[in-house]
């Protein structure tokens, strides 16, 4: 047997394996999140009713497409599982944070860029299996032979987003997202891109939205010195 | 490497997959099949023209080329961060790679970079909105306790 022959052999059951351990998480996201689903249903009209302010033409198709048909809807949903189940779990710490309004700011943020990114996720989901069915299409037209090094690079994008999504969630829930570099940049960039426009003006040109930081970070640092950490 | 850091690495490569422009890259890999496809369909055609020899075009190539069109507007005009908040966040790790401050104490001033952001912009109409829902759910949630 050739190495070309193994590598196809190889890629044929690692295709085969992504795509059913995304089917299989996907029903077992379903199974643990069946007790939210109504929360998750108000989640879910508002970021379609979010979709109709977007003009761009591939998010109008999915659009239709989704109102039009209940049951694609309730899939994308699925397929978008974990960010919802978080902002139902982001609702709730931000309920028992109470008078506490930076941290209710903050997780309500979350929250929002989670409900974006289902949003996002809906459309590449949908994009990436049209690839699938456009490719199998065309090579059951053509009559030729199915290439699976290709199944399994959409299989892995696809598969990539739902991850992506799911350590999202996991660390939401463990209180770990955004303490990092790569985090802060992801959520600052968020807040600045959906932010007011006319907010970044004072009069005198753009306004710096930390005036000073290395002065206020470094009080900030100093006091936090004193204070136990648990 | 503990649990944290997995999942941040995670991530990072996730968005370097997708060239932190997810819909583009996945617009991208469908106009190379698609395109694949129409090449298939006028093979007979293609091939009389003798200047060209579309036959070494694989599905790759496209799929490449789909990619970087689908990619090439949106890095040159990528976002740039702000200036103070890429001086706050250099100041931080700075700060941590001298061993002037703890782990913990990087990531309490990243989330009170956070707060500081936020306490600085105001959302635009559509964000607020849907801040209210997850406000209306988080009321929601309370009221079931």
């Amino acid at each position: 047997m050739s190495i070309f022959t193994e590598l196809t052999e190889i890629a044929k059951t690692m295709s085969t394996a992504t795509l059913s351990a995304l089917v299989i998480a996907i029903v077992y996201s379903l199974f643990k999140s069946i007790d939210v689903i109504k929360l998750l249903k108000k989640a879910l009209e508002s970021y379609i009713n979010g979709m109709e302010k977007t003009n761009s033409i591939s998010v109008t198709i999915v659009k239709r497409v989704f109102k039009a048909n209940s049951i694609l809807l309730d899939a994308s949903m699925l397929l978008n599982s974990s960010a919802f189940t978080v902002v139902e779990v982001l609702a709730k710490r931000i309920a028992d944070s109470g008078e506490d309004a930076k941290d209710s700011k903050k997780n309500t943020i979350v929250g929002v860029m989670l409900l974006e990114k289902a949003k996002k996720g809906t459309v590449q989901q949908a994009i990436l299996i049209s690839g699938i069915v456009v490719y199998v299409s065309s090579v059951w037209f053509m009559n030729s032979d199915i290439n699976q090094f290709v199944l399994l690079f959409l299989a892995f994008l696809l598969l990539a987003v739902f991850v992506d999504q799911k350590l999202m969630e996991f660390r939401v829930r463990k209180g770990w997202y955004g303490s990092n570099e790569f985090e802060t940049r992801e959520l600052i960039e968020f807040i600045t891109l959906h932010s007011d426009k006319d907010d970044f003006n004072d009069g005198s040109g753009a306004k710096r939205i930390i005036p000073n930081p290395e002065i206020d970070l470094a009080t900030e640092c100093e006091a936090s010195k004193g204070k136990v950490v648990i | 490497m503990n649990a944290e850091q997995l999942t941040v690495f995670a991530r990072k490569a996730i968005n370097i997959l997708f060239v932190s422009n997810p819909k583009g890259t996945s617009l991208g890999v469908l106009t190379g099949i698609v395109l694949d496809g129409l090449i298939g369909l006028f093979s007979p055609f293609l091939k009389t023209i003798s200047i060209i020899n579309i036959s070494i075009v694989k599905l790759w190539h496209l799929m490449g080329l789909g990619v970087f069109i689908f990619n090439i507007r949106p890095f040159l005009n990528r976002y740039k961060v702000e200036p103070s908040i890429n001086e706050a966040i250099s100041y931080i790790e700075t700060q941590k790679q001298l061993g002037h401050i703890d782990e913990w104490q990087a990531k309490q001033m990243y989330r009170n970079l956070h707060n500081k952001v936020l306490d600085n912009v105001l959302l635009n109409k559509e964000q607020q909105e849907l801040s209210k829902t997850i406000n209306s759910i988080a009321s929601a949630s309370e009221g079931e306790k």
